[in-house]
């Protein structure tokens, strides 16, 4: 019934098909992790106006597709804009803005876990603002907010199997391409499937093991 | 750039088409899911150690392979055992096997977080195991599951626009077709944006109003 020996001798294209997708997805993941701060200044803004946008943003992501997502990236924003986006640029560009919502919501969650006192401890030490943010809150927020970090950029690789509909070559489009010269399909996506499963079953044991430890710190 | 309502106005029907069959894809598949899931659950939480292993497998599987992939081996693996199924029928049953491995997930969770003490407890106050079912074990697994559902039903949502790829005529795959007639994606995916952003808005706010049904005491001590 199934037949590898065909689709394995493009074994190489298969790996250079999955490094693009963790590069994309670690891109991707980057650039969401910067908007994801700047949406989370939204969220603290003085302005209700800026508040409401950020809140108006987050719930869009979060309630529409992700494939969609691409598609206004990918065809209705150079119209917008008036460039065009080459798929590769509109993929990570789609995938930032939808991690975005995701990492702005950890963090918000993360914050939250600090106590008032805190604040109150620094502002009596009088350290000023920059000083309590940067030396004592950014320290205990990024050990609060790295497990679910690592579970959102798992997200994010399995995620991004769906830029192959822009014609990226990642995995799943590498897969596609092999099929079309081996006429093998169950072949080529099962080997796109063994090499997903080994990079995301990775990640969410990593991610397992790290909530733990930090369920043990906290106790 | 213009926006030009016709094209939505014109095309309103196909629109409506592809949302019914998301709607439908989705609404046959969660209790389909879900009760697969329940049964996954139990055998995991019964602890027979080959069953249970199985289980985990099956987990692990779904969850960590993206379901474009899961429907491309579905779409192209089932005529090579000679079994042709329409479209719609192969996405119900992917998207039945996703939902189940996250359910089952769920489930077992939302038993395990209950103690056996309180049903002890329960029998202690002189309480009938049919009550202490019904006031004390349901309602606090159905607070556990409910939010956690919530996700999983907007999650199946988003998910099933993907089987767009595969030429299911949902909702996604529907605008596809019309821009490719119309050459008018602005209109077309912002039309669907918002619906899917609705249909999801909607699902949030009835799982909202259920949990302070299911959980009035809750619902009052946050203040809502």
């Amino acid at each position: 019934m199934l037949h590898f020996s065909k689709t394995l001798t493009f074994l190489p294209q298969f790996f250079t098909g999955a490094g693009i997708t963790l590069g994309v997805s670690a891109l991707g993941f980057i650039v969401g992790t910067v908007i994801g701060f700047g949406l989370l200044a939204c969220g603290r803004s003085r302005w209700r106006v800026v508040r409401w946008i950020g809140a108006l943003y987050t719930s869009f992501i979060r309630g529409t597709p992700l494939i969609v997502q691409i598609f206004v990236v990918y065809y209705v924003l150079p119209g917008l804009v008036g460039i065009d986006l080459p798929p590769l640029l509109a993929g990570v560009l789609a995938l930032s803005f939808n991690s975005a919502a995701f990492v702005a919501e950890i963090l918000r969650a993360g914050l939250t876990r600090i106590p008032a006192g805190q604040y109150e401890a620094a502002k009596a030490l009088g350290l000023k603002p920059v000083v309590t943010w940067f030396k004592i809150i950014m320290p205990q927020l990024f050990r609060a907010i790295i497990p679910p970090m690592v579970n959102e950029f798992t997200m994010l690789v399995k995620a991004s199997s769906i830029l192959s509909v822009i014609a990226v070559v990642e995995l799943t489009r590498t897969a596609q391409n092999i099929m079309n010269v081996t006429y093998r399909p169950v072949e080529a996506f099962c080997v796109a499937a063994v090499l997903y499963f080994i990079v995301l079953f990775s990640c969410s044991l990593l991610t397992r093991h790290l909530e733990r430890k930090a369920e043990g710190a906290r106790a | 750039m213009t926006f030009d309502f016709s094209v939505i106005a014109g095309n309103w029907q196909i629109l409506a088409k592809g949302f019914g069959t998301t709607v439908l894809m989705c609404t046959v598949s969660l209790p389909l899911g879900f009760a697969l899931g329940v049964v996954l659950a139990l055998v995991k939480l019964r602890g027979w150690r080959l069953p249970a292993a199985v289980v985990s497998a099956y987990v692990e599987i779904f969850r960590n392979i993206p379901f474009l992939i899961q429907i491309f081996l579905l779409f192209y693996a089932l005529p090579m055992f000679g079994i042709r199924l329409s479209p719609v029928v192969v996405s119900i049953g992917a998207l039945s096997a996703y939902a189940s491995a996250y359910s089952a997930e769920i489930i077992r969770g939302a038993i395990q977080s209950i103690s056996y003490g309180q049903v002890e407890a329960g029998y202690a106050l002189g309480l009938r195991y049919l009550t202490i079912f019904r006031k004390i074990l349901i309602p606090q697994v159905l607070g556990y599951i409910l939010p956690a559902a919530t996700n999983l039903t907007i999650t199946l949502i988003k998910e099933s626009a993907i089987l767009s790829a595969i030429t299911v005529p949902e909702l996604t795959y529907m605008a596809q077709n019309i821009i490719g007639r119309t050459f008018s994606p602005v209109e077309i995916f912002t039309a669907i944006a918002l619906l899917y952003w609705g249909l999801t808005a909607l699902v949030a706010a009835v799982s909202r109003g259920l949990e302070h049904r299911l959980q009035p005491h809750l619902a009052a001590r946050r203040g809502a």
